[in-house]
């Protein structure tokens, strides 16, 4: 029993999965339930996702930068020229792009702010 | 085949390096094995010493032979243990000079890609490339990929002490 | 082959790997660091001092090991990084990425 316990925690880690009780949440406090969240947007498919990680790209943290990117790379195949230790004035140019590219290519999404979210 | 010049990466803008031809002076086969990476490293560091390299580059230099082998074995490969590199290094040298660089040649006989699909990424595993090519890019001064006559691909990568 | 070492201590595990880390043995570094974090420790503890290389296969790994500790709330350091590993730290842009400390006294007080 705890050998398959052990193999699921493996395996949701690998692909994002939560585990029963945790949740993965964009705009949570908690840097563990924004991680599962990117964790999770890089393995679906699902638009509203995309807007919520380009958010994070504006993260204080360079490391949930660095994620958030990786996401969005292995969902779009680009990266825009975003590089997450750029410095605050060329991320945010980045950062600009990937808001213009996310317009062009889903208008009905929710919009992304391009100011800080200061975490 | 594309021209080296279609899909060269040059870090810094200077005078074109002479890039060495003929037979390499040395020139090491193996097996696509990630255990003779070591081995593959301590040639590379140790020939690069005697281009006149100092340990730091020495080192940086065996960093980016390690990430183009395995590149060929990864995705060359596709991770086979049975396929054949090439490591080939010539000194780049004017007669009766010093060397004052390096160039390496990384030869497979895996399967073959458009060069200009090989680029850097960003801690991507999936597609060729990835780190590796971005850390290559990074250390030497001038790399390109072209295509083999028949098959495999060619790596070309060249340094020189002046520029880094 | 690989050496491993990992010590536990007060809910914090060290994991130290002993030689060079490349595509040959990354994978048993991999294989170590997710049986440390499998009990979702305080914190872990990468400790690098006896590493005198590492490729990108290494700081795959490690960037893995990043991503599952973030999910579970444990704290990821690494410390006692040799110049040539810095380098490709460095190279990957990472080294601003992962808290990095001297070494695992350091690393334990961060």
């Amino acid at each position: 029993m705890l050998r398959a316990r052990l193999t699921l925690v493996a395996s949701a880690a690998l692909v994002g999965c939560s585990l029963p009780g945790q949740r993965a949440d964009f705009a949570s406090r908690d840097p563990a339930e924004r991680t599962l969240a990117v964790a999770r947007a890089a393995e679906t498919t699902d638009p509203e996702s995309l807007p919520a990680l380009i958010r994070l790209l504006e993260s204080d943290d360079p490391a949930e930068r660095m994620l958030a990117l990786r996401a969005l790379e292995k969902r779009t195949g680009q990266t825009l020229g975003y590089d997450h230790c750029d410095s605050e004035p060329r991320r945010a140019e980045a950062v600009r792009r990937w808001v213009a590219w996310q317009r062009a290519t889903n208008p009905g999404a929710a919009p992304t702010s391009s100011g800080s979210t200061g975490r | 085949m594309s021209s080296p010049a279609q899909n060269a990466t040059d870090q810094t803008a200077q005078a074109p390096i002479n890039e060495p031809t003929g037979p390499a002076p040395v020139r090491v086969e193996l097996l696509s094995q990630p255990r003779f990476l070591s081995g593959a490293r301590d040639l590379v560091s140790a020939i690069s010493k005697r281009c006149g390299f100092d340990d730091t580059a020495c080192g940086q230099m065996a960093l980016a032979v390690d990430e183009a082998l395995c590149n060929v074995i990864r995705h060359g490969y596709d991770r086979r243990g049975d396929g054949k590199i090439w490591v080939s290094m010539w000194p780049i040298e004017e007669p009766g000079k010093n060397p004052t660089g390096v160039k390496i040649v990384i030869e497979d006989e895996a399967k073959q890609v458009d060069p200009q699909k090989i680029k850097s990424r960003d801690l991507e595993d999936v597609r060729p490339g990835g780190l590796g090519v971005h850390i290559i890019q990074q250390i030497m001064n001038h790399s390109y990929f072209e295509k083999r006559e028949k098959i495999g691909m060619r790596l070309v990568m060249l340094k020189t002490h002046t520029n880094r | 082959m690989l050496e491993v070492h990992t010590q536990s201590n007060a809910g914090s595990i060290v994991v130290t790997p002993s030689g060079d880390v490349d595509l040959s043995c990354s994978r048993e570094l991999q294989t170590h660091i997710k049986k440390a974090l499998e009990g979702k420790p305080k914190s872990l503890v990468v400790n690098l001092e006896k590493v005198p290389y590492m490729d990108s296969s290494g700081v795959a790994t490690l960037v893995e090991a990043m991503q599952i500790a973030r999910k579970q709330s444990t704290k990821l350091v690494l410390c006692g990084l040799q110049d040539k590993v810095r380098s490709i730290f460095e190279i990957a842009r990472l080294d601003r990425v992962f808290t990095i400390t001297t070494d695992v006294r350091a690393a334990s007080a961060s």
